[in-house]
């Protein structure tokens, strides 16, 4: 699988998480107290950031809430500089926003040293911030080398840190708001509250119009994972026994939440406004009043509140439909009602928007990469996003091709290149090597199509621009000059491929939601929670797979407990072993149910069996050749076990099987833990990045975050995949070859039986003929 | 239409399956393992083949290889044809043109020779005594040939053992017809007339008839149908002027036209008592190494002949008159008469024979040149049949005949295939073209196991008479003069015209080839290719796999084309009759009666090699008189042949001594050609010796050690020029200085 493009993915979402810290709690209460934050956790490189050559520096982006404003914000900045470089010309230098800051001049007696640097209220703005952490360094007056070893300082970002406090903004919410509220940057909310009338009439609501919800408020917090809770309204009159005011349960108090349910379910706790602007598909956000008890203690704070609502239970869906798929900036208004809803082709998945397709060609500016100009010495990149189907699967002969539109200016020198790379796997360079410069039209590479993985991709363009070399005295050339172009008119041209995928594969699931998210259409699936207190763990999930996915999949439908026809087919179970039913593990190596079974062999990384990216020619014959399981498939098949009667403990459980119930194949995945509370907990684990990014085979089972994870591959595969049967059956013969060979040899062995038959009839006529009495001539 | 028996309709279903599957579609790595689990089970076939169900295995390994190869070709059909512009597309399409043509070559000469019929071997005594024995005209058609040569030929003609007063023997000399008596040539006309003079006495000495026309039209076949005219008896021998018959000659053919009625033609392969030029100049493994034509003389033929396709080779083949006097004599409408012929009358129903032992032996071209004037002739002949006949849709012939006759003319178009196999690798080392698109793992899935199934078929049908990349040095060494031979047939397909082979010739001094210098351009291209080889090797990591690959190649063809230069090297060659290797023993006699034990080492016409033991042996000296002693099978008796020692000398322990024989007497000349030419066991004796398989790995070994030497003697052969040249212009100078 693509780990080096989901690693590139999981430091973006790494990145989010750790900013996620300073989110806004769970309370929503935007604090105004002062705060700090390690810069380490705004960077997407490991370790101290080292900084060479005459000129150099990093950028470093903070993402802030459109809802919140900063304020008192210094950077705290611990660096480490060479000792030869002169003081009175070398120097760090701050900026935010590219406004600069501040220049602290360099002590080559004080190689060690810090700098605080106050970063004005004004130049922060919402989205990402840019903070530019530079360095002038010189060693020399005269004739110095730009290059030269003496030229370096090190910035410790683990040790250097960003103090601010946050002010909330408290301007009236419009819908375009909902980004801002749950943005992934500081200020914005982590954590939501799905609330749906009680009782059998809120059902429909709560199965269809949930699971939309969910993702499309996970979808605005990107990479970060949002955490959902669900409840249910409180009769007021019972809240007011209770000592309440609020139609939330106390535990949700004063949280940001969103109401979900027909007019009628929500009628109690709706303004009375409401009732004329409902006559349709109805998408509204407000502020909740706080609620002051008689004493002026406040008993439920103020809270954002989203409503979700129409005069109908399909209405209701409709306007979660439209959650999920509009664009926040285009509604600078409180609330409003959707008219009509239309899409062609009407049978296509949102999904279908998001991935390439067979056969066809894309310019890099329609993959989100516009035309890129680089200027100035040193190393410059740029980066491609290709999202491929996540059942991709092409013949191994197949050719991806790209079209390179790029240009390079006169005076580079020797070193200047542009490297290709794939996956983090490089494909292609050249050097840039015309000191007159030149450009390209359709410069072609060709790479094997299966280079290409399913789910996303990167294309890396990596470029060093340098100077030419100059002999003499003072004779260097600082490389301003230099200049390079990528075109957004770039192409890839891709493959006729298909749609098949070999089941079940967790990471598949963990970077493209597959097989729940289909490329091909709108197939139902079921979100199973085990009982109403696990749902929102269940809609935690799926809002996981929808960023995943960068889309929402508008065909799930929640179960509520673990009767009903939505376990017999593609289902995602998420419910304590307890409640899962034992005979989904009968054909199985592994139970995660009330006893479990374990196949204790099994518990090595299967990881370490996958490390391997690419496959010698032996490896690929001794994969087919080779009886022991450590070397019969890159995802090995462990066989034996033993059943015990214990529950799980802390751990937690995600495992993927072809589902016993099903009549045609089709994924079952179960997350589960020892009871309810832990489920909850392990989910919210299980999210994080740093876990969801470890998920291989078709089990993984973890504790906590820093605990080691085990994953690996208990249970045979199959294949899925129906678009191109001629593609599903390269895929069944390719991973079991006996077959072809056994209707070769048994072909062979007939054609020769019948040939000896009738070759030897032919010889005994001859010979026949030859014995035969003399004729007169 | 009759109902399909059981055998015919599992085999028809078991195809279509086997063809099905070999469609199916599979990763690289599974198909990897599938061809390694297949070639195991091919090479099991190939082993078992020789052991005692050697029927079944044969059939099986054939089938396999069979399979291995369409699927190599559906997978190339299928995911590797496409250019990145369209030359590239018309290079990719070239090289895979050639391969299906291989591949069909491949194919059909697995057909052909699924079961090679050996048929049993008849003799007169075995038909009823009082059964007309048919008569016979022996005809030996000859145009420049040395009257000395034609005279062996004729010598031993007479003395075939079949009744005295049944068979007549004519010499048709079209060197001295009318036309060249009357050549404007004051030159040509006096050599005319002496030859139609000194062989008319020749004639006349042995008791032959001499035959000639007023005009050469339409070459051999006209000479033959002209005599055909004058001649009457009912069998017709064809003979080459160089194929010289052992006694038994007719006594193993004639008994199959008096069995059949619808025979037309009994075939017997041409032994050839010399080495061809590339033997003797490269191999030099006569003793050996099975000869070129054994291939297709020893199981070709035989292939055929199961099918019923067997077919006339021009000479060493009887041919009954009422047949060929249906389609008009020899057919001549294209320059291989003979297997035109053998297609009318095979096309008319009649039967062909082919019998699988050497009763005629005959000279192969000495000389490069001559060698390539033959193999063009034959390569111009086959297209012109395909083209004019169009055997494939002959109509009387049955579906095994066609494909017989196919797979015999196709053959001919190997220069097409062998030159793109030559250069598609240059196409991409020199100009960077892609006419192969795969990577190293599909190489090894697909192409190696294809390549391999192949040489183990190959060495299956063929390995006891031809030696792997013995084919591929000899069609490289044709492939570019034959290649423009069969375009202009292809172009004009009755343009070509006869040309004689010529044979007999002698070379005074180690010379190069005149026809070696397409050898020195092809030589260059691939070190080129070579040299850039490297250079994208290191250049162009990410292409090295496909790199190394290509110059794996490359450095095949370059072995092949360095060995082809040493072929080009024309050895010195001072006997004009062959000497053929032996191994009898015989007594030796000095004029004061002394005798003396001998073995007999060679042997021709005029003289034998004799080794004596070293201490017996140094009486006998250059110059002496001598009688030998030894026993003839071909005639039954023991002969007093006089002869004259020429040389002698000690080699390792024994006395060789170089004799000539004293044959001014008539008897003595017979006798000697006797001795010589006369008895057939000697020859499949000598065949047999050299029919041996040996290993690719061996025969990649011998020609790895074999093509060294050419390298040097080329080398030393231009340093010689240059030194030449250098001493020329000097000379030149020291004149000029000498006259200023």
């Amino acid at each position: 699988m693509p780990r080096i493009a989901f690693l590139q993915l999981f430091r973006l979402a790494l990145l989010a998480v750790l900013i996620g810290g300073a989110t806004a709690s769970a309370s929503e209460t935007v604090e105004t107290s002062q705060r700090e934050m390690r810069l380490s956790r705004f960077s997407t490189t490991q370790g101290p950031v080292r900084l060479t050559d005459v000129s150099s520096s990093v950028d470093l982006f903070v993402p802030v809430s459109p809802l919140v404003q900063m304020k008192d914000s210094t950077v705290e900045i611990q660096y480490t500089h060479s000792i030869a470089l002169q003081g009175h010309r070398s120097y760090l230098l701050v900026r935010l926003n590219d406004i600069s800051l501040a220049q602290v001049p360099f002590d080559p007696q004080q190689p060690v040293a810090s700098a605080r640097v106050r970063l004005p209220e004004e130049l922060w703005r919402s989205g990402f911030n840019k903070l530019t952490l530079a360095v002038i360094q010189h060693y020399v007056d005269n004739c110095e080398d730009a290059n030269a070893p003496e030229l370096w300082t090190e910035l410790n970002l683990h040790q250097s840190k960003l103090e601010f406090s946050l002010q909330a903004d408290e301007r009236p919410l419009t819908l375009r708001d909902i980004a801002g509220v749950f943005a992934p940057g500081l200020g914005g909310l982590d954590r939501a509250v799905l609330v749906t009338a009680p009782g059998a009439d809120a059902d429909s609501v709560t199965a269809d119009a949930l699971p939309l919800v969910a993702q499309a408020l996970a979808l605005r917090r990107q990479f970060a994972p949002l955490h959902f809770d669900h409840t249910v309204l409180v009769d007021q009159a019972a809240s007011a026994a209770l000592g309440g005011s609020s139609y939330l349960p106390p535990e949700f108090a004063g949280q940001a939440h969103v109401l979900v349910g027909t007019y009628e379910q929500l009628r109690s706790v709706v303004p009375e406004s409401l009732s004329q602007a409902v006559t349709g598909p109805h998408l509204a956000i407000d502020r909740t009043t706080a609620v002051v008890d008689a004493q002026g203690q406040t008993t439920s704070p103020a809270s954002t509140r989203i409503i979700v609502t129409g005069r109908t239970a399909a209405e209701v869906k409709q306007a979660a439909s439209v959650l999920a798929t509009m664009d926040d900036p285009l509604n600078p208004v409180p609330e409003t009602t959707i008219l009509d809803q239309a899409q062609t082709p009407d049978e296509f998945a949102p999904y279908h928007t998001r991935v390439l397709h067979s056969a066809q060609t894309y310019t890099f500016a329609s993959m989100g990469l516009a035309t890129k100009r680089f200027q100035g010495f040193g190393g410059h990149g740029a980066q491609l996003r290709i999202m491929m189907p996540p059942d991709y699967y092409t013949h191994d002969s197949a050719q991806a091709e790209l079209f390179i539109d790029f240009a390079y200016g006169a005076g580079m020198g020797p070193g200047s290149v542009i490297n290709f790379r794939l996956n983090g796997d490089f494909i292609h360079g050249r050097l840039l090597d015309d000191p007159h410069g030149t450009s390209y039209r359709g410069y072609r590479i060709v790479l094997p199509a299966r280079r290409l993985l399913p789910g996303p991709n990167l294309l890396d363009l990596d470029l060093m621009l340098r100077p030419e070399t100059v002999i003499g005295e003072c004779a260097g050339i600082d490389g301003r000059h230099l200049t390079a172009q990528i075109l957004g008119s770039s192409r890839l041209v891709l493959p006729e491929f298909g749609a098949v995928a070999t089941q079940p594969n967790l990471n598949l699931f963990s970077q493209t939601g597959f097989p729940y998210l289909a490329t091909a259409s709108n197939q139902p699936a079921t979100l199973i929670a085990g009982s109403a207190s696990e749902v929102g763990s269940a809609l935690t999930l799926i809002g996981k797979l929808a960023q995943v996915a960068h889309t929402a999949h508008d065909a799930w439908r929640l179960q509520i407990g673990m009767q009903g026809e939505g376990l017999d087919g593609r289902a995602l179970v998420v419910a304590s072993t307890a409640q899962l039913p034992e005979d989904l593990f009968n054909a199985w190596a592994v139970a995660l149910g009330r006893s479990v079974r374990w196949p204790y062999t099994a518990l090595n990384d299967a990881r370490q069996a996958q490390a391997v990216p690419e496959q010698s020619i032996l490896d690929m014959l001794i994969r087919h050749f080779s009886s022991d399981p450590e070397s019969a498939s890159r995802t090995p098949v462990l066989r034996g076990s033993v059943t015990q009667d214990a529950g799980l403990g802390p751990l937690g459980g995600v495992t993927a099987l072809r589902n016993p119930r099903s009549g045609p194949a089709a994924t079952l995945t179960i997350i589960t833990a020892a009871d309810e509370a832990l489920v909850r907990a392990r989910v919210a684990g299980l999210v994080q990045p740093e876990l969801w990014s470890q998920m291989e085979g078709d089990l993984m089972v973890w504790e906590g975050l820093e605990d080691p994870v085990f994953t690996l591959r208990v249970a045979d595969t199959f294949q899925t995949g129906s678009q191109d049967p001629w593609l599903l059956l390269r895929l069944v013969l390719s991973n079991s070859p006996w077959y072809w060979l056994g209707a070769v040899v048994a072909a062979v062995l007939l054609i020769a039986l019948a040939a000896r038959a009738l070759l030897g009839r032919r010889r005994r006529k001859l010979e026949e003929s030859a014995s035969r009495n003399a004729v007169d001539v | 239409m009759p109902l399909p028996t059981p055998a015919t309709l599992c085999l028809s279903i078991a195809s279509l399956i086997l063809i099905a599957t070999a469609f199916l579609p599979m990763d690289a790595s599974a198909q990897m393992f599938a061809a390694v689990v297949l070639l195991t089970l091919l090479w099991v076939c190939r082993v078992a083949a020789d052991g005692e169900h050697r029927n079944i295995f044969r059939l099986l390994a054939l089938v396999l290889g069979g399979f291995i190869t369409l699927r190599y070709l559906v997978w190339r059909g299928t995911y590797t044809l496409h250019g990145s512009d369209t030359l590239s597309l018309i290079a990719v399409l070239l090289l895979f043109g050639a391969e299906i043509y291989a591949a069909a070559i491949h194919f059909l000469g697995g057909l052909v020779n699924v079961m090679p019929l050996q048929r049993p071997l008849l003799s007169m005594a075995q038909m009823p005594s009082d059964m007309r024995r048919p008569t016979v005209d022996v005809m030996i058609p000859s145009y420049n040939e040395d009257p000395e040569l034609l005279e062996v030929t004729l010598r031993a003609a007479r003395m075939m053992h079949y009744p005295q007063d049944r068979f007549r023997v004519h010499l048709l000399d079209d060197g001295g017809t009318d036309e060249k008596l009357a050549h404007p040539d004051p030159g040509v006309s006096a050599q005319a007339i002496a030859r139609r003079a000194e062989l008319q006495a020749l004639c006349a000495r042995l008791g032959v008839n001499y035959i000639t026309r007023a005009q050469n039209t339409r070459a051999k076949a006209g000479n033959i149908n002209h005599a055909l005219a004058l001649t009457d008896a009912d069998l017709v021998v064809v003979l080459d002027a160089d194929h010289v018959p052992t006694v038994e000659f007719l006594d193993r053919t004639v008994p199959w036209f008096m069995r059949h009625e619808d025979v037309f033609l009994v075939q017997t392969p041409h032994f050839m008592v010399n080495p061809d030029p590339i033997d003797r100049n490269l191999l030099d493994s006569f003793r050996r190494m099975p000869s070129e034509n054994d291939m297709f003389y020893r199981v070709v033929q035989r292939g055929l002949d199961f099918w019923g396709a067997s077919f006339f080779c021009g000479s060493a083949a009887v041919l009954r008159r009422r047949h060929l006097d249906e389609v008009g004599g020899l057919c001549g409408d294209t320059i291989t008469e003979d297997a035109e012929t053998a297609l009318a009358l095979h096309s008319r129903g009649y039967r062909s024979i082919y019998i699988d032992r050497p009763m005629v032996a005959g000279l192969a071209p000495e000389t490069f040149t001559g060698f390539v004037t033959q193999r063009m002739r034959w390569a111009q002949g086959m297209t012109q049949i395909l083209l004019i006949k169009r055997p494939f849709m002959a109509t009387g012939l049955d579906v095994f005949q066609r494909i017989g006759y196919l797979s015999s003319i196709l053959f001919w178009l190997f220069p097409f295939a062998r030159v793109i196999f030559l250069t598609a690798p240059l196409a991409y080392l020199l100009f960077g073209m892609e006419v192969y698109h795969a990577s190293i793992a599909q190489i090894v899935a697909y192409t190696l196991p294809h390549v391999i199934a192949t040489y183990i078929i190959a060495d299956l049908l063929f390995g006891r008479t031809r030696w792997p990349l013995i084919s591929e040095l000899y069609e490289v060494m044709q492939c570019m003069f034959s290649l423009v031979a069969v375009l202009k047939v292809i172009i004009n397909p009755r343009a070509p015209s006869f040309v004689v082979t010529p044979k007999g010739s002698t070379l005074d001094s180690t010379a190069l080839s005149p026809l070696a210098w397409p050898f020195y351009v092809l030589f260059g291209l691939l070190v080129a290719g070579l040299i850039t080889g490297f250079y994208r090797w290191e250049a162009h990591p990410l292409t090295r796999d496909m790199t190394t690959v290509v110059m794996l190649w490359n450095v095949f063809n370059l072995i092949t084309v360095v060995a082809a230069l040493g072929a080009l090297l024309e050895r010195q060659q001072r006997r004009a009759t062959p000497r053929i290797p032996v191994s009898e023993t015989g007594v030796l006699r000095d004029p004061q009666g002394r005798m003396t034990s001998c073995t007999i080492e060679d042997l021709s016409a005029s003289g034998a090699g004799l080794a004596l033991d070293d201490a017996t042996g140094p009486i006998f000296k250059a110059g002496d008189r001598a009688t030998l002693s030894t026993f003839s099978p071909a005639l039954g008796r023991t002969l007093e042949l006089p002869v004259t020692v020429r040389s002698g000398e000690s080699v390792r322990g024994r006395w060789l001594l170089g004799t000539q024989f004293d044959v001014s007497e008539a008897p003595h000349r017979d006798e000697a050609v006797a001795l010589s030419y006369g008895d057939s066991a000697r020859w499949l004796f000598f065949q047999e010796r050299r029919s041996r398989p040996i290993s690719f790995a061996k025969a990649l070994g011998i020609m790895l050690r074999l093509v060294w030497k050419p390298l040097f003697l080329h080398a030393a052969m231009l340093i010689q020029l240059l030194r030449e040249g250098l001493i020329v212009m000097a000379r030149r100078s020291r004149a000029l200085v000498g006259r200023s």
